[in-house]
């Protein structure tokens, strides 16, 4: 096993809370505004107008069912790394992080086949009102999975020389949170039909 | 998967419990599973309902074992429920609008 450096101990705050995950619970609480305003809006939108239903069954809820379970499993692998990370065991979080880098790799690839195959078809940004709230969404998401990725891999650059191990941690914050995101955009755009 | 850290080894900021992370891993497959044989439901109000539900679930279950939320200090979870606020006072301010709102005006 490759031994690290210990982790930081974290100095004393008055919450009691380390700074870099408070920090990141502050992230948190801003993206929930801005994921929760565009979800807000949907749903009042989609309240007033059922037609939107219509729309929502040329979405694929099989492409959309597989990329829930891609992300599922990324959330998985990360907290995995997490939990290696505070055994400082340098290889395994390697590994998870790689795996996780691997899974939001094969999110965005299928989520580029859904959006050609509906493009395709006509669906376009602007071919209704749906369909406008439908790539913001995905479109919004999709970019929070590109800098997941980014931020995982410039942690696990520096976790490989047993650097800044605590940072595994606050990526995983963030990746679980666009995981919670995807899991409510799932149902409203594939299955409430 | 392996064991968790003793509380010995603790580190000062992990004072978090680590779950069974297989487990809550395969809770929300299984309930991904159910989600998707929900559409099967005749009763199309019910089985969104439920659908929405199941997800609540999954993220509370993301939220309090993943995100380890459970162990936060109250401090954390107001800072996670400020944002959830924000959008409850966006959709009840927003919604007599829609509802009462003429349905010509609303196409």
């Amino acid at each position: 096993m490759a031994h690290a450096t210990p982790l930081p101990q974290a100095r004393p705050t008055i919450t009691g809370v380390p700074p870099g995950r408070m920090a990141l619970w502050w992230v948190i609480a801003s993206e929930v505004v801005i994921f929760g305003g565009l979800i807000a809006s949907y749903v009042l939108f989609r309240v007033r107008m059922p037609a939107w239903g219509e729309s929502a069954r040329h979405t694929s809820t099989a492409l959309g069912a597989f990329n829930t379970l891609v992300l599922l499993t990324s959330s998985f692998t990360v907290v995995l790394a997490h939990q290696a990370a505070l055994q400082r065991r340098l290889e395994a979080i390697r590994r998870y992080l790689l795996a996780t880098i691997a899974l939001g790799g094969t999110f965005l690839v299928v989520k580029a086949i859904e959006y050609t195959t509906e493009i395709r078809h006509g669906f376009t940004f602007t071919a209704n009102l749906f369909w406008s709230f439908y790539y913001t969404m995905t479109g919004l998401h999709a970019s929070h999975v590109l800098a997941g990725m980014i931020a995982i891999a410039i942690v696990l650059r520096g976790a490989l020389r047993g650097r800044h191990l605590h940072r595994v941690e606050l990526a995983g914050l963030y990746w679980h949170f666009v995981d919670i995101v995807w899991i409510f955009l799932f149902p409203l755009l594939y299955l409430a039909q | 998967m392996t064991a968790p850290a003793s509380s010995d080894d603790r580190l000062p900021g992990d004072y978090h419990g680590h779950p069974s992370y297989v487990k809550v891993w395969a809770w929300l497959v299984a309930l991904l599973v159910v989600s998707l044989g929900l559409g099967g439901l005749g009763n199309h109000r019910l089985a969104v309902s439920l659908i929405f539900g199941l997800a609540v679930v999954k993220a509370l279950l993301v939220l309090g074992n993943f995100m380890h939320l459970r162990w936060e200090p109250r401090l954390v979870w107001l800072v996670a429920g400020f944002g959830v606020l924000c959008i409850v006072f966006l959709y009840f301010g927003v919604l007599p609008d829609i509802v009462l709102v003429k349905p010509s005006l609303a196409r």
